[in-house]
């Protein structure tokens, strides 16, 4: 793969929480076009890995690279700007205000205020608009949060544990939404669900105690669910 | 016409409120011009503490801020009361220049004490600092200077009411309007999950300038229009006790909503005027009374207006369909 069709370039990543360190020289690639799936049990640094990628805690070695420019020190907000976006696994969207009310915030900070595709994925959020956000299922919710993100177009989207407390029928839903949105958008998904992974997933990184041990690049492998010791 | 719908004319319904209590009470034409500046003052505070979460014991300090602005003008530089309140809007754009990059960075008790601090800061400097030009506790009187008005002499207590009027209204809808927009939402949202605003683009920080910028305008606005309307000002303006009051106003009223401030500001000093008129310690009874209000009315008296009007109008609803139903019988 050559450089330039490198949209997230992570090399050597070392990340501390205070003195303690909880990634050690973690290096991932994604490539535009692609549905990347990193995978790891609990405490392996999945989510400390997205967190640092999305701007919300700072390296301190190595190098995070985001359509050929440095993110390291961008921060939360203008990594979000510049086209990526993380949807983190506590599913909270703003519960006091209306679905049409979260879109629009997502609209006012991205200037995207053409809803149409993101409501043509999701025709139920077209139903549910004038509902308060707060009110709504875990997978509308998700739902929800996708359809946020996905205003503004933007490059890269990472989802944390997706489908994290969600019915099996949603998750089939969602399955089927993310095969939808990989025609749009890159994305990069941390994953518990092995069928999902072995139905969506092009390439998989495995974690394990805060590094990368393996990468699973054969849809072949992927479909023989490799990957299930490291969960 | 649905109830919601209503809620438009609110600012009018106010200033109409106003202006019949003017002529059925004209000897308290000086307590309605106070309520409708508090209520500025009052907007303020709830920008902070009922959109943003912040607890705020500084507002006095702003507001004194204000009304020197206004009093220094009109004592030394000009007799202009529109510039003078326009120096005041300067003076509170400056202030959150200077101060809101490093306040808004703080959280919780620490934002609280150290605009509480504010306060402290600013009676000095008005009392002891500035003394040569301030008159320390003695106050600075103006009247004399201020010039007249065109079309309306403002100078006079009963032109500054319909005045007050005015300004008020432009408030009013100014809020109402802020409320409704985006900046309304994105005030909320900033304030119930500030992470998840970051994962959408914005900078959180900003935003919270910005609010603080609104509040603190606001506050000197109030202050100016207090400086007009007394021809007068001393430290005892921006006293810290003075900070409880507000928020009690802010609380009174029923924080984060756009009718609250008017209702806290007419609630407080209403309890504050009925009781005082009594009793030398109305303190007391108007704690005791707010401590009533705030329990049993947790959204304050905007909330139980809200309340009682959707109570008739469903109650009004069900007499109408049940009158036609006897009818078609």
């Amino acid at each position: 793969m050559n450089q330039e069709s490198k949209l997230l370039k992570v090399d050597n990543l070392n990340v501390c929480y205070g003195k303690l360190a909880v990634l050690f020289d973690v290096s991932v690639n994604v490539n535009a076009g692609e549905v990347v799936f990193l995978v790891g049990r609990n405490g392996a640094g999945k989510t400390t890995l997205f967190r640092t990628i999305a701007g919300f805690l700072s390296p301190a070695e190595g190098n995070i690279e985001f359509k050929g420019n440095n993110i390291n020190k961008t921060g939360a907000y203008k990594t979000a700007r510049s086209g990526l976006k993380y949807i983190h696994q506590d599913k909270q969207v703003f519960g006091d205000l209306t679905v049409k009310e979260n879109l629009e915030l997502s609209s006012y900070a991205t200037k995207d205020y053409d809803w149409e595709p993101v409501l043509g994925m999701f025709p139920k959020l077209r139903e549910l608009i004038d509902r308060k956000a707060g009110n709504l299922s875990g997978g509308e919710k998700q739902m929800l949060l996708i359809a946020m993100a996905m205003i503004g177009k933007p490059s890269l989207v990472m989802l944390d544990e997706p489908t994290e407390g969600l019915a099996p029928h949603v998750i089939k839903d969602l399955a089927a939404i993310f095969k939808k949105l990989s025609k749009t958008t890159t994305l990069f998904i941390v994953e518990q669900n092995l069928p999902l992974i072995a139905e969506i997933a092009d390439r998989v990184y495995c974690m394990k105690e805060g590094k990368v041990v393996n990468e699973i690049i054969s849809r072949e492998d992927i479909g023989n669910l490799c990957f299930e010791q490291y969960l | 016409m649905k109830l919601k719908k209503l809620e438009i004319f609110g600012p009018v319904f106010i200033i109409i409120g106003l202006l019949i209590s003017r002529y059925l009470f004209p000897n308290k034409i000086t307590f309605f011009t106070e309520i409708s500046i508090y209520t500025i003052f009052v907007m303020g505070n709830n920008i902070l503490m009922g959109y943003m979460g912040y607890t705020s014991f500084g507002q006095p300090f702003y507001l004194s801020c204000g009304a020197y602005a206004a009093a220094l003008y009109l004592a030394y530089l000009g007799g202009n009361v529109f510039v003078a309140m326009l120096f005041a809007v300067l003076v509170g754009l400056l202030l959150s220049l200077i101060l809101g990059p490093s306040l808004m960075r703080l959280k919780g008790s620490y934002f609280t004490l150290i605009n509480a601090s504010l306060c402290a800061i600013g009676v000095f400097m008005f009392e002891r600092l500035l003394i040569d030009i301030t008159n320390g506790n003695d106050g600075l009187w103006y009247r004399s200077n201020m010039a007249k008005t065109p079309f309306l002499d403002i100078r006079l207590p009963q032109n500054y009411f319909f005045f007050i009027m005015f300004v008020l209204l432009a408030a009013l809808y100014i809020y109402r309007k802020m409320d409704k927009s985006a900046l309304g939402s994105i005030l909320k949202a900033s304030n119930s999950n500030p992470r998840k605003m970051r994962f959408l683009g914005y900078n959180v920080f900003r935003i919270r300038w910005l609010a603080y910028t609104i509040s603190v305008v606001f506050s000197t606005i109030a202050g100016s229009l207090y400086a007009v309307n007394f021809g007068f000002v001393n430290p005892s303006l921006g006293e810290n006790s003075r900070a409880i009051e507000v928020l009690l106003a802010t609380l009174i009223g029923g924080i984060g909503t756009v009718y609250g401030p008017f209702f806290g500001a007419l609630g407080f000093l209403g309890m504050k005027d009925f009781v005082s008129s009594w009793l030398s310690r109305w303190e007391f009874v108007v704690g005791i009374m707010t401590l009533v209000v705030l329990f049993k009315f947790n959204r304050g008296l905007w909330g139980l207006i809200q309340d009682t009007g959707s109570f008739i109008f469903d109650l009004s609803k069900k007499y109408k369909k049940e009158s036609i139903k006897t009818a078609e019988k």
